[in-house]
């Protein structure tokens, strides 16, 4: 794997790490 | 504003222009003035790319929605990422490597140069457009801070920004974006601080927080399936990935940010920036606005967030209505209050979960009940005033920033305000600028004009767009929240300029007769739903894209297949230039 597409693998983790968050932070204070 | 805060203003905005103009001595030929001298580094193109995404429409018309919607619009953001991976993939290398000036150059060599002079036209059209309410924004909160009317500030703002960039070009609107990210960001945080620290007592961030998540405005997913909705995960996440894709990939104001850049690799990092920091930031700025429903919950609001139009009102044959409502708003104010209170109380009690459900249901319901009130006012106002867009929320974070916060940081505030009106319509200034001189005075001007002509043109096409701009800015404060007004001419036209690129790249088979007349389609289609459909504007981008490429597809098929050979052709002969 090249270092672009390592970037690019890089950018999906933490998109989903921040979508994950975003819901988990949502759950928490509408509760 | 106090005479500190005037003297923050000024200096900062005086160093703006100075620092804009100075950079005309690095921009003394063609290539220097339109793209940098393609030497700009990644951090300084990513930073240019998200100011622009960071306008003063995003502090005034989006910390607004916080305060009304809450989190919601933050959905519209979740496609960005994708979409710049996609394009780091596909475009960037691809427009890179030609070496063009503008993205539309390329739709000659592919198909011919009515397709080209259409997509520019439309381009045009939409960005002409976007950057007048770009100016109309600070208009907005400069009329209500200081008492001036709307056109003289929109000339205020417009003015100066027309002149450094009519010198400095690209690189100057460059650096103006990063003293942009710097007070923006700065300015942001201390928003935070201050609304948190003027919680009550015993309340807080996370109380606030949690008294805001009970009235909806903590939702940032929203998974019902439905396109007349505004903002929902799917509109985000399917519709709005072809916003992006044709705002960053075929827009001009955004390609010639990275073929400014240094190098592919170094273009390709400046779109990850943002793919990174976007949807971050714009929590941030959302948060702003939550936070400061949280503030009024405890600190009464007044009823209405613009002053002007409230003394319009109170000298009205409305007064006396207006006056017995506001007597109204006071109580439910104070309704509100306690039920926030009795909330948290309920929430650190023993009661469990069936006191907290009651205490939300309270909350809710006097919440409900402040908002009607505000929505009768808002509609006295569109009577006595005349204005039938009036929306009320545009005006609170300026209201907040200039009755709430200390002397020297409301200064600052407002030059971020103003510098982020200047920084983005100086970017589309550059790309107007750019489009009308390469894709048209080039091929329709004087044959064979010198790189000085060019640039000279370059210079006076800059010029002339900003004053239009700044004049049609005027009009667009009339439309009603700033931030969906800009976006919804956007995606009038985005689907199908996406669409025409689609159809270069991804069609072999297209032929350019297909391509104009998928246009064309798309176009009429899109104004079509927009006027005569209920369907939100963020899946107008993929309408229009799909029906660019499947009326291409019909029609080049019909008319006999490619005219000029396949992409790989074009693509050879446009890196070849």
């Amino acid at each position: 794997m090249t270092q672009v597409q390592r970037n690019y693998v890089k950018v999906l983790v933490v998109w989903t790490v921040t979508l994950l968050s975003l819901y988990a932070f949502q759950q928490y204070f509408s509760r | 504003m106090s005479r500190i805060d005037w003297f923050v203003v000024i200096a900062y905005l005086t160093w703006v222009l100075w620092d804009g103009v100075r950079q005309a001595r690095k921009s003394k030929e063609l290539e220097g003035y339109l793209v940098a001298g393609r030497s700009l580094p990644w951090w300084l193109v990513g930073l240019s790319v998200m100011a622009t995404q960071l306008s003063a429409i995003t502090m005034i018309g989006t910390t607004g929605q916080g305060y009304a919607d809450g989190m919601r619009f933050l959905q519209y953001y979740y496609a960005l990422p994708v979409a710049m991976i996609i394009l780091s993939v596909t475009l960037v290398p691809f427009f890179h490597g030609a070496k063009v000036f503008t993205a539309y150059q390329y739709l000659e060599t592919r198909f011919d140069s009515k397709t080209r002079s259409l997509t520019a036209l439309l381009f045009l059209l939409s960005r002409a457009m976007a950057c007048s309410v770009v100016i109309s924004a600070p208009a907005v909160v400069m009329s209500v801070i200081l008492g001036l009317d709307v056109t003289t500030t929109c000339l205020l703002i417009g003015i100066p920004t027309t002149i450094f960039t009519m010198f400095g070009g690209v690189r100057a609107v460059a650096y103006t974006d990063v003293k942009q990210m710097v007070i923006v960001v700065f300015s942001l945080g201390a928003a935070v601080v201050m609304l948190v620290s003027g919680l009550p007592d015993g309340v807080g961030f996370f109380d606030a927080l949690h008294v805001a998540g009970a009235t909806g405005r903590m939702q940032m997913f929203d998974f019902r399936f439905d396109i007349t909705q505004q903002y929902t995960f799917w509109s985000g996440t399917i519709a709005a990935l072809f916003l992006f894709l044709s705002y960053f990939g075929t827009d001009q104001s955004q390609v010639q940010r990275y073929l400014a850049a240094k190098s592919v690799d170094e273009a390709r990092s400046s779109l990850l920036m943002s793919a990174y920091w976007k949807i971050p930031l714009q929590t941030l700025v959302l948060l702003v606005g939550v936070l400061m429903f949280a503030f009024y919950l405890f600190t009464p609001p007044p009823m209405l967030f613009n002053p002007v139009h409230e003394s319009q009102v109170r000298v009205s044959g409305k007064a006396a209505e207006y006056a017995a409502l506001e007597a109204q708003f006071g109580q439910a104010v104070s309704e509100r209050g306690s039920a926030a209170r009795q909330l948290l109380d309920a929430r650190g009690g023993a009661g469990g979960n069936a006191a907290v459900a009651d205490a939300q249901a309270t909350f809710r319901r006097s919440d409900e009940d402040v908002k009607a009130i505000r929505e009768r006012a808002v509609a006295i106002v569109r009577d006595v005033s005349g204005d039938a867009s009036y929306r009320d929320v545009n005006y609170v974070f300026p209201t907040f920033v200039t009755t709430k916060l200390p002397i020297g940081l409301v200064g600052i505030i407002v030059s971020a305000i103003l510098v982020a009106a200047m920084s983005a319509s100086s970017a589309e200034l550059t790309a107007l600028s750019t489009a009308s001189v390469i894709d048209f005075y080039q091929r329709f001007g004087p044959s064979k004009p010198s790189d000085a002509h060019l640039l000279m043109a370059s210079r006076l096409a800059t010029g002339f767009w900003g004053l239009f701009a700044s004049i049609v800015a005027v009009w667009a404060v009339e439309l009603g929240s700033l931030i969906e007004v800009v976006n919804r001419f956007g995606s009038l036209f985005y689907g199908s300029i996406l669409g025409v690129f689609l159809l270069a790249i991804g069609v072999k088979r297209a032929n350019s007769t297909g391509a104009f007349v998928g246009v064309l389609v798309g176009m009429a289609t899109i104004l079509y739903v927009a006027t005569f459909t209920n369907v939100a504007f963020l899946w107008h981008n993929l309408i229009g894209a799909a029906v660019v490429v499947a009326v291409g597809i019909v029609v080049s098929a019909v008319t006999g297949g490619p005219h000029k050979g396949g992409s790989g052709s074009a693509e050879r002969a446009l890196a070849g230039r």
